[in-house]
């Protein structure tokens, strides 16, 4: 009875420290960075006038531009910059878009994609959703002479 | 002429001007022919008013009609209910209660300005905006875009006509 005793107190002590050790080796390792998600920020602008002579303006996306004319007003769509960028996890990126706009976008796993839009410094608004963005997120506003400007946050494959 | 030059021009009317400002003002009203064309509109106007104003006579004397108003206005404040003072313990605790029932009404709603996604999966989203600033957002499934529009608070009242 002794002898039988003795065992279980030695398994169970055993099982105890093989427990223990499981998650410390596990924090040991080098947390996953996730997976890469690439996106691109373009800022665009919106008008019914024709493209200004002298303005560094490109064509926007045909595919893009489609997705623009069924949900916007504007008959013109410029791409005034575009800029492509990755995140893993935990990740931040600042992008200039313009000398007045500025986009900063954080991947977090517990509150998933952060969209940040600075106008002229300043904090505009701030777009959290908790799901891999799979849609492409605009957000926008109204700009002077009946104009409009739309920052495009784009996953690409 | 703007308002502040024609309300001067008024109080000078009304001899409420300083001495230094009523002679600034009379000498505009001198060379100027828009402040003398005000200052002749207003005294024309004052005149008749005064001499068409019609004649209400009082019963009593006037200090003895003001004192009546003034004495039911006192009255009427003293008769107003005193609010009976709540017990001690349920002035304590109304306001946890009401933080208790900020935060369940919090809890049970997805966060600021959602718009539930059409998806089969449904996903946590929040905005938060500058205050002087108001969003809408709008999603196309058909799309696969989401807008968040951002307009200034005086702007958006008017209705939206930036989407098709």
């Amino acid at each position: 009875m002794q002898l039988v005793h003795r065992l279980a107190l030695i398994l169970s002590a055993t099982a105890a420290l093989l427990c223990l050790s499981g998650p410390v080796q596990a924090e040991t390792n080098q947390p996953s960075k996730g997976p890469e998600q690439k996106f691109s920020a373009i800022l665009i602008w919106g008008t019914d006038s024709a493209k200004p002579e002298g303005k560094d303006l490109k064509d926007v996306d045909s595919t893009l531009k489609d997705k623009f004319q069924k949900i916007f007003k504007w008959k013109n769509y410029f791409e005034v910059s575009k800029k492509p960028f990755s995140l893993h996890q935990g990740e931040s990126h600042m992008l200039k878009l313009s000398p007045k706009c500025d986009v900063k976008v954080h991947q977090s796993e517990k509150e998933g994609l952060e969209v940040e839009l600075y106008g002229e410094g300043k904090f505009v608004v701030k777009r959290k959703q908790t799901m891999p963005l799979s849609d492409i997120l605009i957000l926008a506003g109204d700009d002077k002479n009946a104009s409009a400007w739309f920052v495009v946050i784009k996953p690409e494959s | 002429m703007n308002n502040a030059t024609q309300l001067k021009v008024m109080s000078y009317l009304d001899n409420e001007l300083s001495a230094p400002d009523a002679r600034q003002v009379a000498a505009l009203i001198t060379n100027d022919p828009e402040a003398r064309a005000v200052y002749n509109e207003l005294k024309e106007t004052r005149e008749l008013v005064r001499g068409n104003e019609l004649s209400l006579t009082l019963k009593e004397p006037k200090d003895f009609y003001w004192s009546q108003i003034q004495r039911k206005i006192e009255s009427a404040e003293k008769a107003a209910p005193r609010r009976a003072s709540a017990p001690l313990w349920v002035r304590l605790l109304a306001p946890i209660a009401g933080a208790i029932a900020l935060a369940a009404v919090l809890l049970s709603i997805q966060g600021p300005q959602i718009q539930p996604l059409t998806t089969h999966v449904s996903a946590m989203h929040e905005i938060e905006n500058n205050p002087e600033m108001a969003t809408i957002t709008f999603r196309s499934e058909s799309e696969g875009v989401t807008v968040v529009w951002v307009s200034s608070r005086e702007t958006a009242q008017e209705p939206a006509e930036q989407f098709e």
